[in-house]
């Protein structure tokens, strides 16, 4: 079933069927905006402020359907580095925590690797036909076992409304709008290339 | 015999000015759209209060005009994107949304202007703007959503040839050309707020946001890419020169005809310049000349709007598409249609209204131009075709330029000298 296929279904109808996935993966995990946790604050083991978060970085070929967090940029007073998924304590929209001091040390450069936020976030998805659906308004992580993951993926107009808002809207998450990230097809960060969503 | 003649190679100039006529189009378009309603009677009412002062103006905004037209169908060529969407992938969701907010301001004005222009233009060939408007309100509608956009588009272009009655006119006015050729060549600008709002209006009905958007989003429409650019580029260079050419044509027959009379209150008086060229059918030529033109920019203002705020939001957009297919393509047309005529329809001076509207313009076109600027020096956008270091800093500085009228003009009204 494609996007364009969903979209002459009664809006209660489409709700529930995307907040199947939801159900069972809430009772199992928390989750996390991505849009959201952008400049949430970043904290050494000691408590102290280190910097903010300013992407989340993805593993696109580890995790299946749901790319595993590889680690997060961290921009601090001294610029931009990268703390390993290791080194994440405790992730949340609000705040993360470290598990040890961050090192200076460069953003990781892998084929497989992708930035959230500067690469997924407000980018065009299309159905499995090439119609356009939307543009990718927020991006949801699980943070339950088997560990941190992509999950999903919200296209919807409301979303992009509740960005412009403060912070406290913009960590919402509403189940009944996301997309299950394993029906997303294979991507690349070049400029040029688009989310499609495959036929479920 | 045919065949022959079919096979026998074409020599490398036709070759080339067949690829440019295949691909002409979003940059002629696109200038030939500035060339509107508020655009006619701004340079109208520049030759009418200035004379010729504003023609080294026009010379330097016609270079800023190239230079940006050419970054935006540039961008267009390499992304396969509009600027709405190029926007909204590479700033923050808070400044993409402010973009298209003052876009949309911007566009929504500049439709009021073009519907005023329809109606300015039927009523100098005698029908009531109060038939013409819901006329062209229904028409344009009909036409863009249900039928050939395309068709219309030619048609209305065709329409606006009658402005080439200005250069005749320019030259049977009898211009004093040393006069003409040396404010061409040399700085003329009187210091007084009248002629830095009118200058501001000028470069906001020449450089207009509209413009840019536009041509991004038809280059991506025509599926004109890296190869075919350098024709593209043929096509938006010489699209922004050849209206700048009637622009200046325009002030200067109004300049011979009505120079230093003031500013213009009717269209009537702007149709005056076409006197020595026509006689009395002046009128008639310039109603039908301003018809044309408006009817054009009507579709294409509020079109591209529909186009830069779909391409953000990441809905369908596209003329091709039904109603039912690009909903809100075509809800943003019908709305800035619905707010054009409305608002036009309302009495008034419609000449202030539109000379506003077109300081307005040039208030919102620095801060869009910001935009393009930082999206075409972007390598990680454009790769090598990136702004060059030359390219780069004369395009900050037409930017820059623009940006510090603007801010003069809102300094003086803030201080309530304006």
């Amino acid at each position: 079933m494609t996007a364009a296929a969903l979209r002459p279904v009664p809006r209660g109808v489409r709700a529930r069927r995307r907040s199947a996935y939801w159900r069972k993966r809430a009772s199992a995990a928390d989750v996390i905006s991505v849009a959201g946790a952008v400049g949430a604050p970043v904290l050494d083991p000691s408590g102290r402020r280190v910097g903010r978060i300013e992407d989340l970085v993805v593993d696109w070929k580890n995790g299946g359907g749901h790319p595993a967090l590889a680690g997060v940029v961290v921009r601090g007073w001294s610029g931009r580095t990268y703390a390993p998924s290791e080194d994440v304590a405790e992730l949340s929209a609000a705040v993360v925590r470290l598990r040890r001091r961050l090192e200076r040390r460069p953003v990781e450069a892998h084929p497989s690797l992708v930035s959230l936020a500067r690469d997924v976030l407000d980018r065009q998805v299309v159905d499995a036909d090439g119609v356009d659906v939307g543009r990718i308004s927020d991006l949801v992580i699980a943070t339950g076992p088997p560990g941190i993951r992509l999950v999903g993926g919200d296209a919807s107009a409301r979303t992009l409304l509740r960005r412009l808002g403060p912070p406290s809207l913009r960590r919402r998450v509403a189940p009944a709008r996301v997309h299950d990230w394993a029906r997303v097809g294979p991507f690349s960060p070049s400029p040029d290339s688009v989310l499609q969503l495959l036929p479920s | 015999v045919t065949e022959v003649a079919a096979s026998r190679p074409r020599p490398k100039a036709l070759k080339r000015a067949l690829g440019i006529l295949a691909i002409a189009g979003p940059g002629l378009i696109a200038a030939n759209a500035g060339n509107d309603a508020g655009g006619i009677l701004t340079y109208a009412s520049a030759g009418a209060q200035f004379a010729y002062r504003t023609l080294f103006l026009m010379v330097l905004v016609t270079v800023a005009l190239v230079v940006v037209q050419e970054m935006c169908a540039r961008l267009g060529a390499y992304t396969g994107k509009g600027l709405g969407a190029l926007i909204r992938e590479q700033f923050s969701v808070r400044a993409s949304t402010g973009a298209m907010v003052l876009l949309f301001v911007a566009n929504a004005g500049l439709t009021v202007s073009e519907f005023a222009g329809i109606g300015a233009a039927t009523e100098l060939l005698g029908v009531s703007r109060y038939v013409a408007v819901p006329t062209a309100l229904g028409g344009l509608w009909a036409v863009t959503v249900l039928g050939s956009y395309s068709r219309a588009e030619r048609a209305a272009l065709v329409l606006s040839l009658a402005f080439l009655a200005y250069p005749v006119a320019a030259v049977l006015a009898h211009p004093n050309a040393h006069v003409v050729a040396r404010d061409l060549l040399t700085p003329q600008f009187p210091h007084s707020t009248a002629f830095l709002l009118l200058a501001v209006a000028l470069i906001g009905t020449t450089i207009t946001p509209y413009m840019q958007f536009y041509v991004s989003s038809a280059v991506v429409d025509k599926k004109i890419g890296p190869k075919q650019y350098p024709a593209e580029r043929v096509d938006t260079v010489n699209g922004a020169i050849l209206s700048d050419i009637v622009s200046i044509f325009i002030i200067i027959a109004t300049a011979a005809a009505i120079g230093g009379t003031g500013p213009l209150s009717s269209a009537r008086e702007a149709a005056e310049a076409l006197r020595p060229a026509v006689g009395s059918a002046a009128p008639a030529l310039f109603g039908a000349g301003l018809l044309g033109a408006s009817l054009l920019a009507a579709a294409v203002v509020p079109l591209s709007s529909s186009y830069a705020i779909a391409e953000a939001v990441g809905a369908p957009r596209s003329v091709s598409n039904s109603l039912r297919q690009a909903p809100l393509f075509y809800g943003l047309f019908t709305l800035q249609l619905l707010i054009g005529a409305g608002v036009a329809l309302a009495p008034g001076n419609l000449i202030s209204l539109v000379v506003n509207t077109q300081v307005l313009n040039g208030l919102i076109t620095p801060v869009l131009l910001v935009f393009v600027l930082v999206l075409a020096n972007r390598k990680s956008i454009l790769g090598s075709a990136a702004n060059g270091r030359v390219f780069r800093a004369v395009a900050t500085l037409c930017v820059a330029a623009v940006g510090v009228l603007a801010f003069a003009v809102v300094v003086l009204k803030a201080l309530s000298i304006g």
